[in-house]
């Protein structure tokens, strides 16, 4: 084995053996900061667009992921590597998302959004949506209405299991599911208003 | 599963999975809010239970270390005639009437004139011997307080049949020392008892008590590291981890705090730093210095140019530290002979903080590489906790002053497990050997 040269005060970044999934739960038990980092690199990303699907503004979203993580470090001991990591990573964003609205949001905005028509629209109308739009859209949607249409149609949620998380009725969840998808029609077709 | 509606199925199918870039000031700032103090309250929240045992053990113990305090100590009971200076301290007239009173004149006969005479039934071992002489000190002393009680009395009575220089001395007799020796048989104690604690006066008349110390120590180490590869394949890469990196020197310093009862018995705990300091010596191939030196001529004209070759070898020589903050968990034993103490002390080191800073050779490609547990940016091989440690030693204390004595303190101490983690190729285990000098002061 051959040391070889170097050059003076260049520290390098090595890139180590990736971790898997179980290993990386261990070592963040551990309260490693290599595998806590490691476990951020590879879910903030996706969190951070549930966070923004349940925010209108992105710097809202960067502060509820971070409360999130700090959750999932200091509670990442209860994990039972039971089901999906993932999983549980996501439910415990969703909740922390949760935290920030309270019932209130849901009877301020009940008014006026009868209005919008049920309208079906072409499936072709949905291919020209970009990611982007889509979340730009979810983000116009009142507090409420976003919050019930990101759990049920989004995450797959019940309706009664979003009326316990929320603290609502049942009745009010799926009132509110139909009145989010009417809005988001109603913006959709402006969209294509404009685009013509 | 809910029936979609096709709209919920657009949403669902392109957002559920979608990704962003998470700007990593975020993963900082997660760094920044879970600091040491937030990570210690979490556990503790999460160990609701333990934590709550341990406080209410740590409330039961120290209860009972201000109440084994406040108890009457061995002086709050005069023991008239337990020595010379129990009898001493007595006043004469209730040595006296604790002497009429007591069952044991049986042991010297009431003859008038006769010679002060010896207990009967004393075994005839030296330490008995040695009572008898306080013995004899307490009849004289029982003998001359004697006229005051008739004085006092003023009034004729049995006393008064008996010369008075006779019969104190034989009701004054020390009525408790057989019952004290037989109930002290030197055949039952141990060796060290009869080493360390030759007088039965002082064999365990302790009262239950604790002691507390803080002892302030500091410890020249020496330090033995194991370098284990993880795979076979990182066998030759150990090799050049040991012919680069060397031993220089390792200190400690504990501040501990001893509970110690009148048994023998001591609890200590406390905080201990340790830190080990390794020299990691690099040659970095062979550097070439080129000097041109040019002559001039009397005009200020270059005549000629020497061109000098400086050939040399190039070291890159750094001193490697590890730090160690450990809260120690020992227990141990103390045997006590006048101003000498010696103990045997045994128990667990739990490592708060293991930080590391240096350079080393990379695993991947052999070329130095800077480790340094504050630098996210650094090679991660190390661990930011050493684990569990054990720890051995035996402990001399020498009375110098009141309250106050020199420790000296042969320890070792050895962490089994690997301080580096995982996906590093090389265990590294560390045991060191030392010395601890110090003061210990008892609270």
């Amino acid at each position: 084995m051959q040391i070889g040269e170097t050059k003076n005060g260049v520290s390098k970044r090595i890139n180590l053996i990736p971790v898997t999934e179980k290993e990386l739960i261990k070592g963040c038990i551990r309260e490693d900061r290599y595998h806590q980092q490691e476990l951020f690199r590879r879910y903030a990303g996706k969190m951070l667009v549930v966070c923004m699907r349940y925010t209108r503004h992105e710097m809202e979203a960067e502060d509820i992921l971070q409360d999130a993580f700090i959750k999932i470090f200091d509670n990442i001991t209860r994990f039972e590597f039971k089901g999906s990591f993932e999983g549980w990573v996501r439910r415990i964003v969703i909740n922390t998302a949760l935290k920030n609205y309270s019932k209130k949001s849901f009877k301020q905005e009940q008014i006026g959004l009868e209005n919008y028509p049920e309208l079906p629209l072409e499936p072709e109308v949905y291919a020209h949506l970009q990611e982007e739009e889509l979340l730009r859209l979810i983000a116009k949607l009142p507090e409420g209405y976003r919050l019930v249409f990101n759990l049920y149609a989004v995450e797959g949620y019940s309706h009664k299991e979003i009326a316990d998380m929320l603290g609502i009725q049942e009745s009010t969840s799926r009132s509110q599911l139909v009145k989010a998808r009417k809005m988001l029609q109603a913006m959709i077709i402006d969209l294509q208003k404009i685009a013509v | 599963m809910n029936k979609h509606h096709p709209l919920d199925e657009v949403f669902r199918h392109r957002l559920r999975d979608l990704e962003a870039e998470a700007p990593m000031h975020l993963w900082e700032q997660i760094g920044q809010k879970r600091d040491w103090k937030h990570r210690v309250l979490n556990q503790a929240r999460q160990k609701k239970p333990v934590v709550g045992l341990l406080a209410t053990l740590a409330v039961v113990g120290l209860s009972w270390v201000v109440w084994a305090y406040q108890q009457p100590g061995l002086d709050s009971f005069p023991i008239p005639l337990m020595g010379a200076q129990a009898a001493a301290d007595v006043p004469a007239r209730q040595t006296v009437v604790s002497a009429i009173s007591t069952p044991t004149e049986a042991y010297a006969p009431k003859t008038a004139g006769a010679p002060p005479v010896r207990p009967l039934a004393v075994p005839a071992q030296t330490a008995i011997a040695l009572n008898q002489t306080a013995a004899d000190q307490a009849r004289q002393l029982a003998a001359a307080a004697m006229p005051a009680f008739r004085q006092i009395a003023g009034s004729p009575n049995e006393f008064d049949a008996y010369p008075p220089t006779v019969r104190p001395v034989r009701e004054a007799a020390p009525p408790t020392l057989p019952s004290v020796l037989e109930r002290q048989p030197i055949r039952g104690r141990s060796i060290f008892d009869a080493i360390f604690s030759p007088d039965p006066k002082c064999a365990n008349f302790g009262n239950g008590s604790w002691s507390v110390y803080l002892d302030a120590l500091l410890s020249p180490d020496l330090t033995f590291r194991q370098l284990q590869p993880r795979d076979p394949e990182f066998a030759e890469y150990v090799n050049t981890r040991e012919e680069t990196e060397s031993n220089m020197y390792a200190f400690s310093g504990a501040l501990r705090l001893s509970l110690v009862s009148d048994k023998g018995l001591a609890l200590r705990t406390g905080l201990n730093f340790s830190q080990i300091n390794e020299r990691f010596s690099y040659i970095n191939g062979s550097e070439e210095v080129i000097e041109t030196i040019n002559n001039y001529d009397q005009n200020g004209n270059i005549i000629s140019t020497d061109t000098i070759i400086k050939v040399g070898t190039r070291r890159k020589i750094t001193q490697n530290h590890y730090r160690m903050l450990d809260i120690p968990f020992l227990l141990g034993y103390e045997l006590s002979s006048h101003k000498l103490k010696i103990s045997v002390n045994g128990g667990a080191y739990l490592n708060l903080l293991f930080r590391q800073k240096g350079d080393f050779l990379s695993p991947h490609d052999l070329q130095p590489v800077r480790f340094d547990s504050s630098d996210p940016d650094a090679y991660p091989a190390f661990k930011q906790q050493a684990g569990l440690g054990w720890y051995g030693s035996v402990g001399f204390a020498y009375q110098v002053g009141h309250n106050l004595q020199l420790v000296v303190e042969p320890h070792f101490k050895v962490y089994p497990k690997s301080v580096t983690r995982d996906q590093y190729g090389v265990q590294q285990r560390y045991m060191t050997t030392g010395l601890f000098v110090g003061v210990r002061q008892q609270l």
